[in-house]
């Protein structure tokens, strides 16, 4: 197991290294070279041209473009992200700021996604042609169709603005330094549940079909009419012999599910002013602050391959038919 | 059957009104859809005539476009229906129950998918949705932009006058929701375009070729999705000044990497089979045969996930002018309606209500479709979260 978890951990070098190369491409891609980004124009025009060549040389951007590139990885490994224009401070420590709050919230809508949507693909499949399993098959396409931002909003507006029950924005209240511990905890679950709820149930919805559809297949798989023939009743066939079946490619599901989140969360953020690495990245376009642009979305990348490691070694642990050797049995 | 054949020549006469000869010689289906659309547009040309005249002069070009297709539409189908009908009464054996029509694949898959109720209704309100988005110079009650007496205007709620209200500018948010419908639908299409063809070609060479070739590129398309897609987006908007053709691109460009895989795992089984060795044995050179035998083989699931690539762009391109960064204003697009939405919802539900609706409609639209279309032509090997 060790060895297959190592295996797997050197397969996503390449990979990552790969992400660094097409980010540092784009960025010279780009019209004009990363001075026009740093300099703005107005700037550069009443600037002694010496001096532009002195910043040039400072940022190494008078190097031959392999030596940049070089540097580039090399500062990356080091885990410098280099500085943002606008906050004057390293992209490294900002976004090590804002990641968690993005986590959190990704991580709770991925929780949403598990109890619900594979409960619910659960019945579905369990009661085909019923009217749960329709609605649950119909209501979960129409779920998964419907804007995350735009049901965000419609949430907000019936349910802050209209009843009151939720915040309609931030992460917490004005008075927080003033709730006790208990509190606290309290008010962050608070502003967390529209979030949460509009970033989990179109995950849950996707999930749900897939849970349905898989269940389905299993149960019609002989172990299961072998064990029905063996007098079991229903619900430990189910819950003991198909479930266990269909479950397994679910993590899978999840490891693909992760850039969804993460790309739904910017906009998610962007309603409920939730200083996520989404939201960095929205202000950071808008100030044409173009470090934190870059590290965001290669940041995004790779807890994108670290997710998709995870979902791979957690698939390898829960089905036994996986081996850990170069291998596979026949 | 025999007596009620209508006379050749009146036949010919009554099928210049278009759909009218299919139904006096049985063909119902198209007889209906073809009369229908025509009524449509004869509505349309003589409830917005002053419109339609002013288009011609005026320096509108979308306006010129929308009166031209008007005219277009309703000379072709009068064209079609006469030429039809008679392409039919030359057919032989047309008077025959057309349920052996035929068994090829593609009707196979038709007869498939009209069974499919959904799907069918999806296609219909995507119809209409296109054809509202390029009639709106005609049909938009206001001109979209028009900004009056904005104190007295301003936040009106919906009424009869303004069904969708109006804006923070009193612009009349029905027309602003017809004109954002061309820009939001065809950003979507276009782009699904770029996404489509260059993901295609890529996945055909890679499987083709196959070998260090293809494992080099499809190293690549690991690379490229392994980036949200939607922080691809952002990076690249961030980057280059986004006008609409670069915004297409951006779009297009980021998206292509599920239909790559998805062409190049058709290609790899593709290949194996007769009739691609058989053409590799003529000595056909490479270019032949992945143009005419491995694409047009790998068709049937590509077109599957370009109607789900369209739906997911359409909401891409909203969530770029929502955030500020896809379609700017004044031109109007739905994205951007919800973002001035946002700002409006504490006084004025509305702004961010009825192009958010237009938004879901669409996507479930296409996404029905592509159910439907995958459905009917039996592809299984999408990568989709829900298969």
């Amino acid at each position: 197991m060790g060895r297959y978890v190592l295996k797997r951990l050197l397969q996503a070098v390449p990979l990552l290294l790969g992400i660094a190369t097409v980010t540092f491409f784009i960025v010279h891609l780009a019209p004009g070279d990363p001075m026009d980004m740093y300099l703005e124009e107005r700037y550069r025009r009443e600037m002694d041209p010496q001096v532009i060549e002195l910043i040039r040389k400072k940022y190494g951007l008078d190097q031959p473009i392999h030596v940049q590139y070089v540097k580039w990885i090399g500062n990356l490994v080091k885990g410098d992200l280099g500085e943002s224009f606008r906050y004057r401070r390293p992209v490294a420590s900002l976004l090590a700021e804002r990641i968690p709050y993005t986590l959190q919230l990704a991580g709770l809508a991925l929780l949403f996604d598990a109890l619900f949507g594979i409960a619910l693909g659960i019945v579905a499949a369990v009661k085909q042609y019923s009217a749960v399993d329709k609605s649950v098959t119909v209501g979960s396409l129409i779920v998964y169709s419907i804007p995350g931002f735009w049901l965000a909003l419609m949430l907000v507006l019936v349910f802050s603005v209209n009843l009151g029950w939720f915040p309609t924005s931030q992460t917490r209240s004005l008075d927080y330094d003033l709730l006790s511990w208990s509190g606290k905890f309290l008010d962050r679950l608070w502003h967390l549940v529209l979030p949460v709820f509009v970033l989990g149930v179109a995950s849950a919805a996707g999930t749900a079909r897939f849970m349905r559809g898989r269940l389905l297949e299993v149960l019609s798989e002989e172990y299961v009419l072998a064990a029905r023939a063996r007098g079991l009743r229903e619900r430990t066939v189910i819950l003991k012999h198909a479930l266990r079946n269909a479950l397994i490619p679910i993590v899978t599901i999840y490891g693909l599910a992760l850039p969804f989140l993460l790309g739904g969360a910017v906009l998610i953020e962007r309603v409920f002013a939730w200083p996520g690495m989404g939201l960095l990245a929205v202000e950071a376009i808008g100030a044409r602050d173009y470090p934190i642009i870059l590290a965001t979305s290669m940041i995004a990348a790779v807890l994108v391959v670290l997710g998709n490691l995870l979902a791979d070694i957690t698939y390898a642990l829960v089905d036994p038919r996986v081996s850990y050797s170069a291998k596979r049995p026949a | 059957m025999q007596k009620d054949r209508p006379d050749r020549a009146l036949l010919a006469l009554l099928s210049v009104v278009p759909g009218l000869g299919h139904l006096l010689l049985g063909r119902r289906s198209r007889g209906v859809h073809l009369l229908a659309f025509a009524v449509t547009m004869g509505l349309i040309l003589f409830w917005r005539w002053d419109a339609f005249r002013a288009a011609f002069s005026g320096p509108d070009v979308g306006a010129w476009v929308a009166s031209l297709f008007l005219v277009l539409s309703l000379a072709g189908s009068v064209v079609f229906s006469v030429l039809d009908v008679r392409r039919i009464r030359e057919s032989p054996g047309w008077q025959e129950p057309r349920e052996h029509a035929g068994r090829s694949p593609i009707l196979v898959a038709r007869r498939r998918f009209a069974a499919n109720r959904l799907a069918v209704a999806a296609l219909y309100v995507i119809g209409l949705l296109y054809l509202l988005a390029i009639l709106a110079p005609l049909l938009a009650p206001y001109d979209p932009s028009a900004i009056e007496e904005v104190l007295k205007t301003r936040y009106l709620p919906p009424s009869w006058n303004h069904p969708f209200g109006t804006d923070d500018f009193g612009r009349d948010l029905l027309s602003r929701a017809l004109y954002g419908a061309r820009v939001s639908l065809s950003v979507g299409f276009l782009a699904m375009l770029v996404a489509i063809s260059f993901g295609t070609l890529y996945g055909a060479v890679a499987g083709h070729f196959g070998g260090f070739f293809d494992n080099l590129l499809m190293r690549l398309v690991d690379v490229v999705i392994a980036f949200p897609t939607f922080f691809l987006m952002l990076m690249l908007v961030g980057i280059f000044e986004a006008n609409i053709v670069v915004l297409v691109l951006i779009l297009g460009l980021t998206s292509w990497t599920g239909t790559a895989r998805l062409v190049r795992g058709e290609i790899l089984s593709l290949k194996a089979r007769e009739f691609v060795e058989g053409a590799r044995a003529i000595g056909l050179p490479d270019r032949l045969i992945i143009f005419r035998h491995l694409i047009p083989n790998a068709m049937a699931s590509v077109l599957v996930s370009a109607a789900l690539m369209v739906g997911g762009l359409i909401g891409a391109e909203a969530g770029l002018s929502f955030l500020g960064i896809g379609i700017r204003p004044p031109t109007p697009s739905w994205g951007n309606m919800l973002s001035a939405g946002q700002d409006a919802l504490l006084v004025a539900w509305w702004v961010a209500f009825f192009p958010g609706c237009l938004l879901a409609i669409t996507i479930l639209s296409f996404n029905l479709l592509a159910d439907g279309l995958r459905d009917a032509m039996d592809v299984k090997t999408l990568m989709r979260k829900y298969v």
